[in-house]
């Protein structure tokens, strides 16, 4: 009988673990929504990279010829990727079946922005611009996370997660 | 052959920019995740990293930060998977940054009112949807499951 209720309490201490961590990485606020959408939407491009450094092998592997031909190479592998793929949609199938197309050496991604003096981010956009830049992503992110509580509020069963979407519905 | 696939009239045939008036991306209009949110996004833009054997005298710029040597390209890509823009060799140090800028001045145009989603790298400017910084980026596949 004791064993039975040890049992019972651990499994039972489990799952409201189990809950505790659905709860949390859920996103909890409309920053962190927008960073995930933001996300999978823009994973299409480290597919993309996945996609042609798998299916050519020259650009993982350096070859030795001169600087200026090599500069062209992913120029004219990139032209015969989309050549493909306008001939052949059900080719890309093939490439993105493997679970290994994901591209291992991604863009840079760092925290700030290298001052690379006249070219940087930092001369060529405008203080007013970078405000109304800001002041667009904020709009899309609130939009996005109004429509993530009404979703909730639809789906959910507001006993469970009441005060989680309580206050942000409108 | 190079030459041909990287000379401008194959290359321009292929690898083109949306127009203006193109309607929005059919990925995005189908999923309730993005739409309407995004409905002024192009496409996504990203760097990479392209291995390359330079000469001895090019090598300290070709190294890049992981200690690879390697050639930079910046692409942007659309959602049903294709190149729309594409610039290859630069320098393995260069930033995500300077080779947007170079590209907008050589020839990236982003019509009015679109833009195009990019990583903090490159910063935030009226063409370029960046996520928020000190936010949770990168969440676990496990996220993406929760919230469904």
């Amino acid at each position: 009988m004791g064993t039975v209720g040890a049992t019972v309490r651990i499994t039972s201490i489990l799952f409201y673990g189990l809950f505790l961590l659905l709860i949390y990485l859920r996103p909890q606020n409309f920053k962190e929504l927008y960073n995930l959408r933001h996300a999978s939407a823009r994973n299409v491009v480290e597919r993309i990279f996945g996609v042609i450094k798998h299916r050519w092998t020259i650009l993982t592997r350096a070859p030795h010829y001169n600087m200026h031909v090599q500069a062209k190479i992913p120029s004219a592998l990139v032209a015969l990727h989309n050549f493909i793929l306008e001939h052949d949609c059900s080719d890309l199938e093939r490439w993105l079946d493997n679970d290994n197309a994901q591209d291992d050496a991604p863009g840079q991604h760092r925290a700030a922005p290298i001052d690379f003096g006249r070219l940087a981010t930092s001369d060529v956009t405008s203080n007013a611009e970078k405000r109304r830049a800001e002041a667009v992503r904020q709009r899309v992110a609130m939009d996005m996370w109004d429509g993530y509580q009404q979703y909730l509020a639809d789906q959910m069963d507001v006993d469970y997660y009441g005060d989680i979407q309580a206050a942000d519905v409108d | 052959m190079l030459d041909i696939l990287s000379g401008h009239d194959f290359y321009t045939k292929y690898v083109r920019l949306p127009r203006a008036d193109d309607p929005p991306p059919d990925e995005i209009r189908d999923n309730p995740k993005w739409w309407p949110y995004f409905r002024n996004v192009l496409g996504a833009l990203d760097g990479t990293h392209i291995s390359c054997t330079p000469s001895a005298e090019e090598l300290h710029t070709a190294r890049n930060r992981k200690g690879g040597v390697t050639q930079n390209c910046l692409a942007a890509v659309s959602f049903d998977m294709r190149f729309l823009f594409f610039i290859s060799g630069w320098d393995g140090c260069a930033a995500d940054a300077s080779m947007y800028s170079h590209a907008r001045l050589a020839g990236f145009s982003i019509p009015v009112g679109k833009c195009y989603l990019a990583d903090c790298g490159f910063g935030i400017c009226e063409t370029l949807l960046i996520p928020f910084r000190n936010t949770r980026y990168h969440l676990a596949e496990w996220a993406r499951w929760a919230q469904r």
